[in-house]
């Protein structure tokens, strides 16, 4: 394994300690770290960039929102090494108040996939009962589930797994299935 | 000989560096693209956003509304410290999406 999205496994650790912005840990399953990201505060857009290091020399993957209202909003994911966007990630506003519902688009905004939560009614218990309940979605395409993304158990810091099935890099760039587990992190965490 | 496509009205007229002009679909407003003849990322003109709008007026009507009750609901120099306390609350939030943004 070279570059840090040739994986198949991801993990996705918030930081426990966060003064101002959100601040992610991507690692492999060893706990080996692939990436940092950083979410900012005060921002009126959402801008989040993932970085190889903490020092956010080489930064990997920048994701911007088009809006500046979450609800609703749509993020393009640029590759800032090649200034090529790969995709874009839009929040289903009204589905996701009841479970939470992202799209996958292409660089021409062409429905590539759908990230739903687990199901509607563990994502009602979420809602009406606990949120410490973790949350799972699973990235599908053609009906197929292609990217899961499971939370562990911990209700102080969060962490999810992002874990691509055999063959799934051949239908969704790995790089769109990441930032849709950091956008799960950092928007719909910060919902909980 | 055939006709040239026919583009939407409303689609977001673009231009890159390069001097190319294009269109992309609104659903596109404020983000980006890369242009089809040099590749280079392009920002989308962004749209009006009502929730945006709604969402400023609100802080602005906050802004002003929170001190001027505290100033006149609590009695003697509370109220004036508690007013200048919101105000100044207020205007570090705003200075920090300004700063921010």
């Amino acid at each position: 394994m070279n570059g840090p999205f040739d994986g198949d496994h991801y993990v996705i650790r918030k930081k426990f300690i966060n003064i101002l912005g959100a601040q992610f840990y991507v690692l492999d399953p060893q706990g080996r770290q692939l990436g940092y990201c950083r979410q900012k505060a005060f921002r009126l857009k959402e801008d989040i960039r993932i970085y190889a290091d903490e020092q956010q020399s080489h930064e990997l993957l920048a994701i911007r929102a088009r809006q500046m209202i979450d609800f609703g909003a749509a993020y393009d994911v640029v590759d800032p090494a090649t200034g090529q966007k790969v995709g874009a990630l839009r929040r289903k506003g009204f589905a996701s108040l009841l479970r939470d519902s992202w799209e996958v688009l292409d660089v021409n905004d062409q429905l590539l996939a759908s990230v739903t939560e687990d199901s509607m009614a563990m994502a009602l218990l979420r809602r009406f009962l606990s949120n410490l309940i973790p949350q799972s979605f699973h990235l599908d395409i053609g009906g197929e589930t292609q990217v899961v993304y499971k939370q562990n158990f911990n209700p102080f810091i969060l962490t999810l797994n992002v874990i691509l099935r055999p063959g799934a890099r051949t239908l969704i760039d790995p790089r769109l299935a990441l930032a849709a587990g950091v956008l799960l992190a950092a928007i719909e965490g910060r919902n909980q | 000989m055939s006709a040239p496509l026919e583009i939407p009205r409303d689609w977001v007229a673009c231009r890159c560096a390069c001097g190319n002009e294009f269109q992309v679909p609104p659903s596109m407003r404020g983000g980006l693209t890369n242009c089809p003849a040099c590749k280079a990322l392009v920002e989308v003109r962004a749209g009006f956003e009502i929730l945006w709008a709604l969402a400023v007026t609100g802080t602005v009507a906050a802004l002003v509304a929170v001190p001027w009750s505290l100033w006149y609901a609590l009695p003697g120099r509370a109220g004036p410290i508690a007013a200048g306390i919101a105000l100044a609350i207020g205007l570090v939030v705003l200075f920090f999406l300004w700063a921010g943004g």
